[in-house]
């Protein structure tokens, strides 16, 4: 299992869009993915889950990965909060 | 056999329309609670699946609709999430366990789970993240509106079946939508002449009648009406006398209209030679077409915040650029002016999330300029965008809600920073991109000269004008038969606007819903206006009335009209003007 911390810089934090290109790339890889904030998990699978984290800005997410792939799961989605979640999946 | 009846309201929108009606509720208020026997547990959970799926085909075919349009990408974006939301186990695998064990229908389980996600929502601590509860209700709102037998998406009216739209309020968000369907009227419990419901009718040329306090609940979905705009009235189940009638009549209005597209390419001359400005104004690029159908000599206010409207997020400059490059080159170097967000106040509702803040009066709060200045990274990306589309057409930036001059000297330092940016990167833009102001505030009409020496043009927008002289809410049922436009104090204020542009010979225009009112054309002309700008659906009536005045003959009786103080002598005068 990978595990990486990562932290929420869009200003509108883990908004619905972002939240949707979280859930379509975790999609793409067989590892299950799960992101920790605030103690509170969901599964990358579920976009209300991911949604009701309410990450706002600033804050930290952790990211548990675990599977065959996971690795280039790990890196694609460190990608995508690098880039601000703004970039589509 | 129905029983006819009728019902009386404010006809915001003239004409007639005769068809079946369509309610527009929120499906929520009206789940029906009952036990499903065990046997039929597996085919109530097959009725829930079965709506799901359909909702999920509506989705993509919605979602392929739009990208074979010239929808932005966004629009698909806020697509993508509902459709991902409908898959989500929360909304589409939970209710079905609740079905199992409570044995209750479909509806109702849907409705628990929706419930308990939205209470979940509701504890979140950050105001924009707890609002996507919305995009949740919504998704849920569409599977119920299934289950319980009404599909979700509007379905667009035939030529032969003719639809109304019966609904307690409409949303600015929700008649941008209507846009695109071919509704013969709209009906609405609330709303009052200025509502979004009555601008939006006016624009489609569809008749509308609004206040009708409770229509929604009187009217059942498929129920045959006659909607009848000029009279204030609805006929429910009409009789076939009164049907033959109103057929009757239609016809007639038809006729006239037909008439009136002659006109679209005749100069607007009055009978003494005098020339007139008639503009468009416009809320997205899509409207440019009717703006051109209906002769409109450029486009005199585009509403950019419309950009805003039904999606999530801010436009990016590139987004920007494009709708106003569109516009420009589509008017083929006419003049487009293009108005700088007005956000906040009544648009701020819906579809703003990022945007809005709750403000105890939101009118005389963080709107317009003032807003655009309060995020100078906002405002900047929009002027960027506005020069940028400069080098394609004949580009003017209009500012919205002047009210002191130190409001035009900060939009100029943004401008010049906008421009210095657009050269070191060497991008295009005309430089000398004209600059006017919105006169919408009564103090900016009573300190016009510092305006003047400042800005190229100048453009009185009504409505708020109206508004802030009275202290009048348009919006609010309970007080807008006091919005007057034929208050003396609003008289008085236009003249004193039209008459010290006129005078310092800075061009000053009327973009406010006054000028297409056609009671107001002889009006505004008697005054010295020459330059009106409106929806284009009234720019042929405006223009015949123009093509049948004699200025000479007017600007007594308005001369008089302007020092009347007395609300009956102003209406007598108004009468004749029009005679």
């Amino acid at each position: 299992m990978q595990i990486r911390e990562v932290p929420v810089t869009n200003p509108h934090g883990l908004h619905a869009r972002a939240c949707a290109r979280i859930v379509a790339l975790a999609s793409h890889f067989r590892a299950n993915v799960c992101l920790v904030v605030a103690g509170r998990r969901a599964s990358a699978r579920s976009i209300v889950a991911v949604m009701m984290l309410a990450a706002a800005v600033g804050s930290t997410v952790r990211l548990e990965v675990d599977g065959p792939d996971e690795q280039a799961a790990m890196s694609a989605l460190v990608q995508l909060f690098d880039q601000g979640l703004e970039q589509r999946a | 056999m129905n029983v006819s009846f009728a019902l009386h309201g404010i006809g915001v929108s003239g004409g007639i329309a005769i068809g079946r009606a369509q309610l527009v509720s929120h499906a929520m208020l009206e789940v029906a609670h009952y036990n499903v026997p065990a046997k039929q547990v597996p085919a109530e959970i097959e009725r829930f699946d079965a709506a799901v799926k359909d909702v999920q085909l509506e989705l993509e075919a919605l979602h392929r609709a739009m990208t074979s349009g010239d929808v932005p990408g966004e629009f698909g974006a806020f697509l993508d999430v509902h459709w991902m939301i409908l898959n989500d186990p929360t909304l589409s695998e939970v209710p079905k366990r609740i079905i199992a064990e409570q044995r209750c229908n479909a509806e109702w389980a849907l409705t628990q789970q929706l419930g308990v996600l939205v209470e979940q929502f509701e504890q979140i601590e950050d105001a924009y993240l707890r609002e996507r509860k919305a995009d949740v209700f919504q998704v849920g709102e569409r599977v119920l509106k299934r289950l319980m037998g009404r599909p979700g998406a509007l379905r667009a009216a035939s030529a032969e079946e003719q639809t109304i739209v019966v609904a307690h309020d409409l949303s600015p968000a929700d008649v941008i939508q209507f846009k695109h369907h071919h509704f013969a009227a709209f009906l609405t419990d609330l709303g009052g002449v200025t509502s979004h419901t009555a601008i939006v009718a006016r624009g489609l040329n569809v008749p509308a009648v609004v206040a009708t306090h409770n229509a929604r609940a009187l009217i059942r979905d498929g129920e045959l009406l006659i909607v009848d705009g000029n009279h204030h009235v609805v006929i429910v189940n009409p009789d076939r006398a009164v049907l033959q009638e109103y057929r009757l009549k239609q016809n007639e209005l038809d006729l006239a209209r037909q008439k009136l597209k002659r006109l679209r390419s005749k100069p607007a001359q009055t009978i003494d030679g005098v020339h007139v400005e008639l503009n468009a104004n416009i809320e997205l690029p899509d409207d440019l077409a009717q703006a051109i159908e209906n002769g409109a000599g450029g486009v005199g206010l585009f509403r950019s915040e419309f950009l805003f409207l039904n999606r999530e997020g801010l436009p990016t400059e590139d987004e920007q650029f494009e709708a106003y490059r569109q516009v420009a080159e589509g008017m083929g170097g006419k003049p487009v002016t293009i108005r700088t967000f007005d956000l906040g106040a009544d648009k701020s509702k819906e579809g703003l999330d990022g945007l809005a803040r709750v403000a105890p009066n939101p009118a005389l709060g963080l709107r317009a300029v003032r807003f655009c200045l309060a995020e100078p990274r906002l405002f900047l990306t929009q002027l960027r965008a506005i020069l940028r589309a400069s080098h394609y057409g004949k580009v003017r930036i209009l500012i919205p809600m002047l009210a002191s001059v130190g409001e035009v000297d900060q939009t100029m330092a943004l401008l010049e920073q906008a421009k210095e940016q657009l050269r070191e990167q060497d991008i295009p833009f005309a430089p000398d991109v004209q600059l006017g102001g919105m006169i919408e505030i009564p103090a900016a009409v009573i300190a016009m000269g510092s305006f003047l020496r400042k800005l190229d043009f100048m453009s009185i927008g009504t409505n708020d004008l109206i508004q802030y002289t009275l202290a009048v809410d348009r919006a609010d049922d309970s007080v807008s038969h006091l919005y007057d436009p034929m208050h003396p104090a609003v008289v008085k204020l236009l003249a004193m606007a039209i008459g010290t542009a006129n005078k310092a010979s800075i061009p000053i225009a009327v973009c406010g819903e006054m000028a297409g009112e056609l009671p107001m054309t002889r009006l505004l002309l008697g005054l010295g206006l020459r330059d009106f700008s409106m929806h284009p659906a009234h720019l042929l009536n405006v223009k015949q009335r123009v093509l049948h005045t004699d200025l000479s003959q007017i600007v007594p009786i308005v001369d008089r009209l302007k020092r009347a103080d007395d609300p009956a002598r102003i209406a007598a005068l108004l009468e004749k003007l029009n005679a």
